[in-house]
């Protein structure tokens, strides 16, 4: 048997630089786009790396199969083949990474059980890539009342039971509003991260570079969403998350202003005045989803221009799971506009490539 | 037609129904001019807010297949959950023309800030609180249009009511009185012709016998 050295970024990187290849390429999309019927629509996608997730999901419902589930379900495959095939620093920086699944499979928990949703019901909506297995996230959904869930966490270690038991007293204060312990968490969630990604270290500040973007994405987001609603000037603070270009003070100035077009002229950091002039340009049509559009696409640009960087660095991971997540996106917008019986040039236009026109990388 | 008694009294009575449903006919067909004065207006309401559901509607699930198709549908499964709301309605009632109708209002609105949904604005992107600020402006919409929709059932209701009651009095009751004006009103001609003729007789007779005594 080989001993495969998991310390490194060799190992890894080749078999995500092995799964890159895979990533369907605009020509294929525009094939996709153009296919007369659903049957040419999955045999097309028979072709790819989701055949077998795809297949299944015929077998399961051949009138209706659920794609968004393949998708799903391939995409943890992908981050869990990642995931074992990292070791030593590698391991800690995808375990970073993927620390924004146990965020998410935690509110998928809390917030089924404020929504008296079943065991099933959770389970089927949570991706069990980060540090919380399946088994804890079924004991975890079994759980009747918030309290109960938040104990078992605590007896289960999981670092997200102190924030939000801290978080439990504002909670009952807000006729348990579950958007305050969301907050909590998505707070501790980033400063923890931030907290862990500390250090010199190209990989490390990538990853850091990546998180900072990602809380600046968020705020601007939340500003933008809450610009106009009348809120006490510690209310707005509380929204900002600590981390990012933004300082308590120029968030509530930037919120203070009440205005989308001000907000983007005077936004602080001058690495965003592109992106949010894109945007702003877009509002007029797409209202306040434009900031998460242009925010979201410029992130996944950013990672994916990463990959290039350095071919045994964290850059190669991080452009992949972007590159991928966003093949996922446009096949699910390709399946939307095809149930929609929209046109091919509507689909397309939803459709966000990163790669170059000749199928290049970034 | 029904037995009539071919009497004076009768013909007295039945001319006086007929003066009666006349004046009915009249106050009902006042009624129903009052009536389509108010429908008509409803009609062109309910017709707008009809358009401004379907395309309200068409609007939300396209932002809600979009948000399907960018966020995932686990995400906004789960987000399902966590805003279930309540629609809260006040029905009260009031009278148009004398007909009752029930007054649907919203309670509360149903629109929300993003801060009121039950999730937290930074965790959750931008297209999901679109899609169910559509959603919540469809559900005023259809609070509105349930309203309208109502009234204007009922006034159509009360207004076919009233027409087939003009109608019958118009088509059927005066002309069948009428009828029966008329049948007495021969009827008792004939009997005063047979009288006018008998008495003839009668006093050609008496003569007679005169003349032979």
């Amino acid at each position: 048997m080989v001993r495969v050295d998991l310390s490194g970024y060799g190992y890894v990187n080749a078999r995500v630089r092995g799964m890159r290849a895979h990533l369907l390429k605009r020509d294929f999309f525009r094939r996709l786009v153009e296919a007369e019927s659903f049957e040419a629509f999955h045999s097309l996608l028979e072709q790819t790396v989701y055949r077998r997730e795809v297949n299944e999901a015929i077998l399961l419902d051949p009138e209706s199969p659920d794609y968004d589930l393949a998708f799903n379900l391939n995409l943890i495959a992908c981050l869990m083949k990642i995931h074992e095939a990292t070791g030593g620093q590698p391991r800690k920086l995808v375990s970073i990474l993927f620390s924004r699944y146990d965020v998410e499979n935690v509110k998928v928990i809390l917030r089924g059980n404020k929504g008296d949703a079943t065991a099933g019901e959770m389970l089927s909506s949570v991706s069990p890539v980060g540090k919380i297995n399946l088994k804890e996230l079924e004991d975890l959904a079994r759980e009747r009342e918030i309290p109960d869930v938040l104990k078992a966490m605590a007896e289960m270690r999981i670092k997200y039971a102190p924030p939000l038991a801290d978080a439990m007293e504002t909670y009952y204060e807000h006729e348990k509003d579950l958007a305050v312990l969301e907050l909590a968490l998505d707070k501790f969630h980033f400063t923890d991260a931030m907290g862990l990604l500390t250090g010199k270290d190209d990989n490390v500040k990538m990853v850091r570079r990546m998180f900072t973007a990602q809380i600046n994405m968020r705020n601007i987001s939340t500003l933008v969403r809450t610009r106009g609603i009348r809120l006490e000037d510690e209310e707005v603070l509380e929204l900002r998350i600590p981390g990012g270009s933004l300082n308590p003070l120029q968030f509530l100035e930037l919120h203070r202003l009440g205005n989308i077009a001000r907000m983007v002229s005077e936004y602080p950091d001058p690495g965003y005045s592109e992106v949010l002039g894109r945007a702003l340009a877009e509002y007029q049509e797409l209202d306040v989803v434009a900031f998460d559009r242009e925010l979201e696409r410029e992130l996944i640009t950013e990672a994916v221009g990463m990959s290039n960087l350095d071919v045994l660095g964290i850059g190669v991971i991080l452009g992949f799971i972007a590159a991928k997540q966003n093949e996922i996106v446009n096949l699910r917008i390709v399946i939307k506009g095809k149930s929609m019986d929209q046109t091919r040039a509507r689909i397309w236009d939803d459709l966000f490539f990163v790669e170059r026109e000749d199928g290049e990388g970034p | 037609m029904e037995r009539v008694k071919p009497t004076r009294s009768e013909l007295l009575f039945r001319r006086q129904q007929i003066k009666l449903a006349a004046q009915g006919m009249e106050l009902l067909k006042k009624k129903r001019d009052a009536l389509l004065r108010e429908f008509l207006p409803i009609i062109d309401e309910t017709m707008r807010l009809s358009l401004q559901l379907e395309r309200s509607t068409a609007d939300a699930q396209e932002a809600l297949a979009m948000a399907r198709a960018v966020d995932g549908k686990s995400i906004l499964r789960s987000i399902s959950f966590a805003t279930k709301g309540e629609v809260k309605v006040d029905i009260s009632g009031t009278h148009v023309m004398g007909v009752p109708i029930p007054v649907i209002r919203k309670a509360e609105t149903t629109t929300r800030t993003e801060l009121e949904r039950g999730y937290s604005v930074t965790g959750v992107s931008s297209r999901i609180g679109q899609t169910a600020s559509k959603f919540e402006e469809i559900i005023d919409t259809m609070i509105e249009s349930a309203d309208i929709e109502t009234r204007l059932r009922r006034l159509g209701e009360e207004l076919q009511k009233t027409n087939r009651r003009v109608n019958a009095l118009e088509n059927v009751v005066i002309p069948e009185l009428e009828a029966q004006v008329k049948f007495i009103f021969n009827s008792l001609d004939e009997r005063a012709r047979e009288d006018h003729f008998r008495l003839k007789k009668v006093k050609k007779k008496i003569l007679e016998r005169k003349r032979k005594t």
